[in-house]
């Protein structure tokens, strides 16, 4: 395949895992769009592909065809979890992924290969697996990818994220600039099944019937509706914790209802678990975690290990006024004003 | 007489909604009541009248929310540490299409958060024309990185629901606070 050190191809390939954890998928799509992200931007002509045909796989910890591979005389990148030598593997990366480090991943890399060149001795049996590929309907990955775009960019780039190979959604890190097409604005759900890639735009020109759409929207449509049941922690959620906010998520904006009005609230005033903002809501479980997640999406949220009971953080300073009957004279306002 | 009596406070620079908002949610046609200026220091005239915005939820026999809308100029702000005390709530307007919306916000939220009552206080963002001066995310985060997490809502204060929402969000930090 390729060979030779004059014309050394610098071709890399993202194999994605063999057994998804929740976190590696994250992980995984990540680094999918970082890769992408970052491709312009190295000081070496990276070309994107299949494993069978990389010079460069980048690989996840525990993947058995690491040794193949390896054997094969390919660079193999590992992503590793926490910071340790990485046995004879030259490369790793480590969790959690910045976008940084993978741009100093690709100019190292780069470099290594350029005075290195490797020769393929054989074509590994594996499955062909691209990088820019995200499986239709994979659960986060729609989330995933608006975040990663969010989470990343710098005002002077804009971003396509492009459903089934079509341009639907353009965003820019200034949140009131974003569009999404009519016929996704009006059936969002729909993005939720379509395979989803982002893409760095060179100039930023949705077309004219795109509808101008705010980004903390589109996260957190797309983070309602990637939660289907009470179990559905988003990656970058932390488990097993107590959850604050920390800034409040634009309800105008969002045209929120009564009920996402008293959670984000009840979330204002103290850490709690996702049960007890169930039962402090009078909401259902499957609702409340649509709406951390959410606002884990929007980093509106603080999370802290639950072994802290959250009775001792509930002092929270008394309203001005609150005579007998001030809790009656709520019910009837809110009667009144029809909430 | 045998009524509860509450108070909401709207505040905010002049022509950012406040009488507007008012009319959105009041019982009765908001009016515009005198207020003598008694505050020589403040001002030379000592019978310059201040006009207030007002209006009331009433609810039942029992219950009345008055609702104030306080005077913009700064120069008036006495008043606005007088209508505050002890207010159920106050939410702050702003016009999100002028330049100089993040330091009228950052000025109003200042000094009403520096009034030394603990009445939730929401942030009503409004564009008045269709220049996004000024996005709710951008402010959210100046506000933020001065040290107050406070809500900022979109809103157009013309339509009554989003006048409650602001309203019910004052409810629920009060509820959830009395937990
Ligand atoms: N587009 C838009 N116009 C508004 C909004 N709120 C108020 N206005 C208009 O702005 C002008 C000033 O409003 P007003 O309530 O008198 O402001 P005040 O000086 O704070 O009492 C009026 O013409 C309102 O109709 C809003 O949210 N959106
Ligand atoms: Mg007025």
């Amino acid at each position: 395949m390729n060979a030779g050190s004059s014309n050394q191809r610098l071709t890399i390939a993202l194999a994605k895992p063999t057994k998804t954890l929740n976190d590696e998928a994250h992980t995984f799509d990540l680094l999918d769009r970082f890769i992408v992200m970052c491709q312009k931007k190295t000081n070496y002509p990276w070309e994107i592909c299949d494993v069978d045909q990389a010079s460069v796989i980048i690989a996840f910890e525990g993947d058995n065809r690491i040794e193949d591979w390896h054997s094969s005389g390919r660079i193999i990148v590992l992503v590793q979890n926490s910071r340790r030598p990485g046995k004879h593997y030259h490369f790793t990366i480590t969790n959690p992924i910045r976008v940084m480090h993978v741009l100093d991943l690709l100019n190292t890399v780069g470099e290594h290969l350029l005075a290195n060149p490797v020769k393929i001795t054989a074509t590994p049996t594996s499955k062909p697996s691209t990088v820019q590929d995200s499986a239709p309907g994979e659960h986060w990955a729609l989330l995933s990818a608006i975040k990663t775009v969010f989470d990343a960019s710098s005002p002077q780039t804009a971003f396509a994220i492009e459903a089934n190979g079509q341009p639907k959604l353009w965003l820019t890190a200034k949140l009131s600039q974003c569009k999404i097409s009519e016929d996704y604005f009006n059936n969002f759900s729909q993005l939720m099944s379509a395979k989803i890639q982002s893409k760095t735009l060179e100039n930023h020109n949705p077309p004219e019937s795109a509808i101008l759409i705010n980004g903390t929207e589109l996260l957190w449509r797309s983070a309602i509706d990637s939660t289907q049941n009470a179990q559905d922690r988003a990656p970058w959620l932390p488990g097993n914790s107590i959850y604050k906010l920390k800034r409040w998520p634009d309800l105008g904006a969002l045209r929120a209802k009564a009920n996402l009005v008293r959670m984000v609230s009840t979330l204002a005033k103290k850490y709690v678990t996702p049960e007890e903002l169930t039962q402090a809501t009078g909401s259902d479980n499957r609702e409340t975690m649509a709406i951390l997640n959410a606002l884990g999406a929007c980093g509106l949220i603080d999370a802290k290990p639950s072994e802290r009971q959250v009775s001792s953080q509930t002092q929270a300073k008394p309203a001005a006024k609150k005579p007998e009957g001030f809790s009656k004279m709520i019910k009837s306002l809110r009667r009144h004003l029809n909430i | 007489m045998n009524k509860s009596e509450y108070k909401i406070i709207f505040t905010g620079p002049m022509g950012a909604g406040k009488t507007t908002a008012i009319g959105s949610i009041s019982d009765i046609p908001p009016v515009q009541t005198e207020s003598f200026n008694n505050d020589q220091e403040v001002h030379s005239k000592a019978t310059t009248t201040v006009a207030l915005d007002f209006g009331q939820i009433k609810m039942d026999s029992e219950y009345v929310v008055n609702l104030y809308g306080t005077p913009g100029q700064e120069r008036f702000s006495y008043m606005w540490d007088l209508l505050a005390d002890g207010a159920m709530g106050v939410i702050i307007l702003i016009d999100g299409s002028r330049d100089d919306a993040k330091d009228q916000l950052l000025n109003f939220t200042k000094h009403f958060a520096g009034i030394s009552s603990s009445s939730p206080i929401i942030i009503g963002l409004g564009y008045h024309s269709n220049d996004v001066v000024w996005d709710s995310d951008t402010l959210s985060r100046t506000i933020y990185d001065e040290g107050y997490a406070l809500p900022i809502f979109t809103v157009d204060v013309r339509a009554k629901e989003d006048v409650t929402l602001m309203v019910d969000t004052i409810l629920c930090l009060i509820e959830a606070a009395e937990e």
